[in-house]
């Protein structure tokens, strides 16, 4: 018995010091160890306002303005949006993204925000509003992205949270769907 | 009186060298231990148990980000500071690779097992409890309750991910507590170290040879 701790000991150690050596090697997908990735920044706190309870008052989640399906579709099919006024940032990976997504939405997860927070920003510069969604129901990705976004330096004004997110966008058949990558 | 197994050795040119002779009566050697002497069970065991682990640990290498938030929804770890939950995610696919790729060579086998056994003695009632949380938050039927449990394979039905954990709790604790080691490296290193040494008692080489076979 005695071996056998020791020997699993060895794989603790290996796993362990394997595991950091190529998390700080690779090229994606690599977690910074110390930051805390599901840290919602509430704003409402952060600003110290007590009359800002981030999930009690209406129209806000952990601070940051909601959104409704019909207020995005608005959104979407004004013209203001085809001169970059109004930004869709979609905060799923890749994959799903590929699947489909609102039309015109910069692919940017929180957890990568790293390669693409520079083309969000350059679009967001000038935007009125920047409208950040995920998969909708219990996903927090959208929550988070809005966290990096004002880390980056958006005001808060700018940002809504679509709570529906692409689940609700999808299903209801009435609006455009994209899919692959935006050029 | 029960039989005592005859142990002996191979050493260097082959020859067998005898010791601790003393035998009595006829051979009551258990079947199911001569099953497992044959090597083939637990040989069946160490490729599907590791093959596996091997694959979920890859699984979550190439996807540490989901790993990721899998882990945080079992509220096993805090989430400030950040360094206790991404510790698990960087490391335990690694862990959960070596452990099965030792159970697959047959090297620190012990100690690959007792990785596994581990893992699996967490995560499974994390798993349950859980399922339960839900069970008691939204209502649904225990039997109804699917989730991706973080074991690589998506959403799966809760409750027959809890049986199939139990049989590789089973199937470790077998990998663990077999003494064969036909067919493993851990055989043959002790084997070469037996050629050139006449440590005879308690060598992890010594193979006990039942002197009825």
């Amino acid at each position: 018995m005695k071996r056998a701790v020791l020997e699993l000991v060895v794989l603790g150690l290996a796993g362990l010091v394997v595991g950091f050596g190529y998390n700080s090697v690779r090229s994606t997908g690599s977690l910074e160890p110390s930051k805390n990735y599901f840290d919602a920044g509430d704003i409402g706190a952060d600003k110290g306002d007590p009359d800002k309870h981030n999930d009690e008052e209406p129209g806000l989640k952990h601070g940051y303005q909601t959104i409704s399906f019909a207020d995005v579709v608005d959104v979407f099919n004004d013209p203001d949006t085809e001169l970059g006024l109004n930004v869709f940032v979609d905060a799923r990976k890749e994959e799903p993204y590929r699947e489909g997504h609102i039309p015109g939405a910069i692919l940017c997860n929180p957890y990568e925000v790293d390669a693409c927070i520079d083309e969000v920003m350059n679009s967001a510069a000038a935007a009125d509003r920047v409208i950040v969604y995920c998969n909708g129901g219990e996903c927090e990705d959208s929550v988070f992205m809005c966290r990096e976004l004002l880390a980056f330096g958006l005001d808060h004004s700018v940002v809504y949270l679509y709570e529906g997110g692409w689940h609700e966008w999808e299903q209801s058949g009435s609006v455009p769907i994209s899919t692959g990558r935006e050029e | 009186m029960g039989t005592e197994w005859q142990r002996t050795y191979l050493h260097g040119s082959g020859r067998m060298m005898e010791a601790n002779t003393s035998i009595s009566s006829a051979d009551s050697t258990p079947l199911l231990r001569r099953i497992d002497a044959s090597g083939i069970p637990l040989l069946v065991t160490r490729l599907f148990l590791g093959g596996l682990f091997v694959w979920m640990g890859c699984s979550k290498i190439a996807e540490p980000f989901d790993f990721l938030k899998l882990i945080r929804q079992y509220e096993m770890l805090p989430e400030s500071p950040g360094i206790f939950l991404n510790s698990v995610a960087i490391t335990l696919p690694w862990i959960e690779v070596f452990a099965g790729g030792a159970l697959i060579l047959g090297l620190f086998l012990r100690g690959g097992a007792a990785s596994i056994l581990i893992m699996l003695l967490v995560f499974t009632p994390a798993i349950f409890l859980r399922a339960m949380a839900i069970h008691n938050a939204a209502g649904t039927p225990f039997f109804d309750i699917k989730f991706d449990c973080g074991c690589g394979s998506g959403d799966v039905i809760i409750w027959k991910k809890l049986l199939s954990n139990t049989g590789l709790v089973l199937l470790a604790l077998y990998a663990l507590l077999s003494p064969s080691r036909k067919m493993c490296l851990e055989g043959r290193v002790g084997r070469r170290k037996c050629q050139s040494s006449l440590d005879l008692a308690g060598s992890p080489c010594c193979e006990e040879v039942d002197p009825a076979q």
